[in-house]
């Protein structure tokens, strides 16, 4: 069962996403803020993250960073969710390599579902 | 030049001492209440003694006589530059900018040489030299010019400082006084203290009174002044001023009788005519002002607006996608197996999200596009699809409303354009869903064909109630917003504005064929991509 850690600080939204992820067969793994997110990513390893870009504490561009600079961080997948697209953090995003920048307001969550399901399964 | 100085000095001491008197007085009576005011008040009266002592000094009475008439111009003289000093700390202010330890060393310093002045120590006797009495330094010579050089320069400094630090109207205050202290104090300086102390040279010393009319009247000016301070106003009244002085002083000069009449006519012209001219280039400054500020004001909103409007908008996105997820999530069927009537209701809550959410999509972009802050995803699209695609969208709308809704799409398309995807998507959804909602019975047909070899167009044709010419203009522009049959303002305005913005970006046109009556046809043009 593929694991996939969504770091999101509106609980409206990470539930919804919860919710249908899991209906879909996959393990859920939640962080409220960007400092909670990478330190969980870092511990449990997911197979894919969602990452939301407005966030307290660490946004998420600073977590990407971070993430990016481990081994392990490094390669795994991240779909960024925003709801903005600003030309300075989708240029960073693409710089520090992510599968897809996605305004969230745009796709619903079966749509996400997919993408993902479609990275994982090897498509690029 | 000595005689002739000498002779106009009476006339001049007169005039001067007058204009300064009435300068001063008017200044006090202006706002006696303001420190400022009084203090300039004190100048003004101070420097009228100081003149009467100077012009008296020059003529030779008996030598002790002359030696008070001397004392009393330098005493005169050290209670100019103490006021000026605190004139300038002062300045436009209404209370003293001086206070405790600092206002307390300055008067008693003053003071302290006004009374050394009338003493031995500063100048301990006269000797008439050439038929004019020089005086003889006594053994404190030194502190008067010692105190005289000091206070200037200290008034410099504090003029200069403030001026720096000193921004807008202000800072045109100070740089008038500075202006009209510098030339005024630099000019004794220079032909008078000097030569006379250092050089026993008087020659110059008949010209101090129009010295002095230059910082009066600059400072009066200034003083009172508060509002209109603009180059063209002192120039247009500098001169009637000047003017008006000329023909003035010269009714005492001329002998003939008809010139003298004459010279009074101008007089009276000059003064007409010259306050008219005041009169109107004061307006025509305080117009330019008040449209500066306005527009000031203006740029203001609307910078406040569009934040507002962004920060809105922002604030509106996280719930529309939730509820976006959690209805196509029950679409989805993820809430167990739902009636007919139960998907039928779901559909058309999705559609009256997707359009909220697209008319908050549209509030969020528009700025960031006319700013240049949107990110475009260009790439190839096949626009018949995209079309496609926004025309089973809105199907049922227009079922609902009993339009005939139609799509036709011409053979030997060549259908690729270079865009980004979701926009383009958003301007069709725009006309097709524009169409439906401004036409109540008839038909909305939708159009693709090839406007030339290379370039493609749109065309979304309804048999609505028309646009005027007149509204046609408007159409395009920013929260315009037209009328529907039942008279109603719809929408936000926005639409079509973005619509023109991005087709626009793409390298394409976007334009309307109406007439009132007779339908519209809203079309917009894009060059097509035929490498493969």
């Amino acid at each position: 069962m593929n694991t996939v850690l969504i770091i999101e600080d509106d609980p409206l939204l990470t539930k919804m996403y919860k919710t249908k992820f899991q209906s879909e067969g996959f393990e859920i793994l939640t962080a409220e803020d960007g400092e909670v997110g990478l330190k969980s990513a870092q511990e449990a390893k997911p197979d894919f993250i969602i990452l939301d870009i407005m966030m307290p504490k660490l946004s998420g561009i600073d977590v990407l960073k971070r993430l990016r600079q481990g081994d392990w961080g490094a390669g795994v997948p991240v779909i960024v969710l925003s709801n903005l697209t600003e030309k300075k953090e989708m240029e960073e995003a693409r710089v520090l390599g992510v599968k897809e920048f996605l305004v969230k307001s745009n796709l619903t969550p079966k749509d996400i579902v997919e993408k993902v399901k479609g990275y994982l399964a090897g498509g690029d | 030049m000595q005689s002739l100085l000498s002779q106009l000095s009476l006339w001049i001491l007169i005039m001067v001492g007058v204009m300064n008197l009435v300068l001063t007085v008017f200044v006090y009576k202006f706002n006696h209440k303001s420190a400022t005011n009084r203090v300039f008040f004190l100048l003004g009266l101070a420097m009228t003694f100081w003149l009467a002592a100077m012009y008296f000094s020059l003529r030779t009475y008996t030598p002790q006589v002359n030696l008070w008439l001397i004392r009393f111009s330098i005493f005169f003289a050290t209670a100019l530059n103490g006021l000026f000093l605190m004139l300038s700390k002062t300045v436009p202010s209404e209370t003293l900018a001086l206070k405790g330890k600092k206002l307390g060393l300055l008067t008693l310093s003053t003071l302290g040489v006004m009374f050394l002045t009338l003493t031995n120590f500063i100048f301990s006797g006269v000797e008439v030299v050439n038929g004019i009495a020089s005086p003889i330094p006594g053994k404190a010579i030194i502190i008067f010019p010692l105190y005289i050089v000091i206070t200037t320069i200290l008034i410099m400094i504090t003029l200069w400082t403030r001026f720096r630090k000193a921004e807008g109207l202000l800072k045109r205050q100070l740089l008038m006084i500075l202006t009209g202290i510098t030339l005024m104090l630099g000019l004794i300086v220079v032909t008078i203290v000097i030569p006379v102390m250092v050089g026993r040279n008087s020659s110059f010393v008949p010209l101090f009174p129009v010295y002095t009319l230059i910082f009066t009247g600059m400072t009066g000016y200034t003083i009172i002044r508060h509002g209109l301070f603009s180059f063209k106003v002192i120039v247009a009244e500098a001169l009637v001023v000047v003017l008006w002085t000329i023909l003035f002083s010269r009714l005492f000069v001329l002998r003939d009788l008809s010139e003298l009449i004459l010279n009074g006519i101008i007089l009276i012209v000059v003064s007409i005519i010259g306050n008219f001219l005041i009169k109107s280039v004061r307006n025509e400054v305080a117009q330019r002002e008040l449209s500066e500020k306005l527009t000031k004001r203006l740029k203001e909103l609307d910078a406040q607006k569009d934040e507002f409007i962004s920060l809105a908008a922002h604030e509106l996105r996280a719930p529309m996608t939730a509820i976006k997820g959690y209805l196509s999530m029950m679409l989805d069927g993820d809430a167990g197996k739902l009636s007919n009537t139960a998907t039928e209701f779901l559909k058309e809550a999705v559609d009256g999200n997707d359009r909220l959410i697209r008319l908050v999509n549209n509030m969020l972009n528009v700025s960031r596009i006319e700013e240049g802050r949107m990110v475009y995803q260009m790439g190839m699209v096949d626009l018949k699809q995209v079309v496609k695609r926004v025309y089973n969208e809105f199907a049922v709308a227009a079922r609902d409303k009993g339009l005939k809704y139609e799509l036709a799409t011409s053979e030997g398309l060549f259908n690729i354009v270079y865009v980004d995807q979701d926009r383009i998507y958003e301007v069709v959804a725009n006309l097709i869903s524009n169409a439906i909602k401004y036409t109540d019975i008839g038909l909305v047909k939708v159009k693709l064909s090839m406007a030339s070899p290379h370039a493609i167009k749109l065309e979304v044709i309804d048999s609505g109630r028309g646009i005027s010419t007149e509204e046609q203009k408007k159409l395009f522009g920013k929260f315009v917003r037209a009328e529907s049959s039942a008279g109603k303002t719809l929408g936000t305005g926005l639409g079509l504005y973005i619509s023109k913005l991005l087709i626009e970006k793409f390298g394409g046109r976007i334009g309307v064929v109406s007439s009132p009556g007779k339908g519209s046809n809203f079309w917009f043009v894009l060059p097509v991509k035929r490498s493969l």
